[in-house]
């Protein structure tokens, strides 16, 4: 408790240092007086006794030096004055300074956004399950990589027949849509996706269930959206909907699986068709320690039959 | 003056304490005096360094400070014991006496034979 007081006490004695200082000025040249009378009362000279004095005082500038760095919080003004010192440098040297603000506050933010990168899709795997596990299917065409978008009855084939997937899953690219509803209209951002996409993802719905069987699409809307506008949207926008949900949308650590020989054709899919006559692309879920190349030929083979 | 001891480290706040307790009120000067006089002449005290002390223990609230007339008809600023103060000073006294107790046992350990 003492050494609070103490501190709050030294802490106050900053801001009257000046008042403070003519105090103790006023406090040590009565001490100085108070001895010297008492040296000429002892047979000194005014002058001897004065000096006498002062060298049993130690020096007056000591004394108050001793004094003011106990008055006050010696580090904390020094750290006062250095901080305002600083601040006086860099106003007068106003280019220099802008220059170095920009800089570090491009470094900061160049960093933070690589880490936050870096954190999410390296460090913290997506929330689907077993990420390893999540294939991306491509097309090859004349022996290259192509597309991961094919017809639905292709898309139908392969879910429905193939051995080496626990599933397969269609979405298409981002979607805008406007959303009335009863209030002002807004523009949201979804997704359409299979009816089964969250089963596959091994995601997890927020709100509402996805509807639909075969054919039917799901939509997923972004962070952001409101659950209810979406559902509204959803509502008009096909028979099929009771889906109400916000999620996040994350599969960029799925990884390729190409199917040899499959033609990529863009074409019918009714899957999507009620949001725009898109193909969609496809994601499949290995089974667990399936092997790619296994999952691969066999889908290949159903490929090439369909 | 070869004689004559500094003050230890830490003791120049009890002997304040308990020569404003004993003296009653006194300024800077009169209790520097009367310190060595209580000593015996025997200590060499700087008297640049009370004042440090005395603002220390103000700080704490063992002692307050007024200003006034000396005997001598010289303004002084006088310093007086605070009731924290005169807790203080048993407590300190009551520790100090303890110390010495102790050590005393080290440097004359044939008495408690």
């Amino acid at each position: 408790m003492r050494t609070i007081r103490s501190i709050a006490l030294r802490f106050f004695g900053l801001f009257r240092s000046r008042r403070t200082d003519a105090d103790f000025s006023a406090e040590l040249e009565s001490h100085i007086a108070l001895h010297t009378d008492d040296g000429i009362r002892a047979g000194l000279s005014p002058k001897e006794a004065r000096r006498q004095a002062l060298i049993r005082l130690g020096g007056a500038e000591q004394t108050r030096q001793a004094h003011r760095e106990r008055r006050t919080l010696p580090w904390l003004e020094s750290l006062v004055r250095d901080f305002t010192y600083g601040l006086r440098t860099l106003g007068k040297h106003r280019v220099v300074t802008a220059i170095a603000i920009l800089s570090i506050g491009l470094g900061i933010g160049a960093n933070a956004t690589i880490f936050s990168m870096v954190s999410r899709f390296v460090l913290r795997p997506a929330p689907v399950g077993d990420p390893s596990t999540l294939l991306t299917l491509k097309t090859m065409h004349d022996g290259d990589e192509c597309c991961n978008d094919f017809p639905l009855p292709i898309f139908n084939d392969v879910r429905d027949q193939t051995k080496s997937f626990s599933g397969i899953a269609a979405y298409d690219e981002i979607l805008p849509a406007s959303i009335g509803g009863s209030g002002e209209p807004e523009r949201v951002w979804g997704q359409a996706v299979s009816a089964n996409f969250f089963d596959v993802l091994e995601l997890p719905m927020m709100v509402g269930r996805a509807a639909g069987n075969g054919g039917a699409a799901g939509v997923a809307a972004g962070h952001g959206a409101h659950g209810h506008r979406v559902g509204a949207w959803m509502a008009r926008c096909m028979d099929a909907f009771e889906t109400r949900f916000e999620l996040p949308l994350r599969h960029s650590t799925a990884r390729r699986i190409h199917l040899r020989d499959c033609a990529a054709a863009a074409g019918d899919d009714r899957a999507c068709s009620l949001l725009g006559s898109r193909t969609p692309r496809r994601i499949g879920r290995s089974h667990a320690g399936a092997a790619h190349g296994v999952a691969c030929t066999a889908s290949s083979r159903m490929l090439n039959s369909g | 003056m070869g004689d004559k001891t500094d003050v230890w480290q830490g003791t120049l706040a009890l002997m304040i304490l308990r020569t404003l307790e004993t003296m009653g009120e006194q300024h800077g000067y009169g209790l520097a005096r009367r310190i060595e006089q209580t000593s015996g002449d025997l200590l060499q005290l700087n008297y640049g360094t009370l004042y440090p002390a005395l603002l220390k223990l103000e700080q704490e609230g063992a002692i307050r400070s007024h200003w006034g007339v000396s005997e001598n008809n010289r303004k002084a600023k006088f310093y007086e014991l605070t009731k924290a103060g005169h807790r203080q000073v048993k407590k300190a006294a009551a520790e100090w006496e303890q110390t010495t107790a102790i050590l005393a046992r080290f440097l004359n350990p044939a008495e408690e034979a």
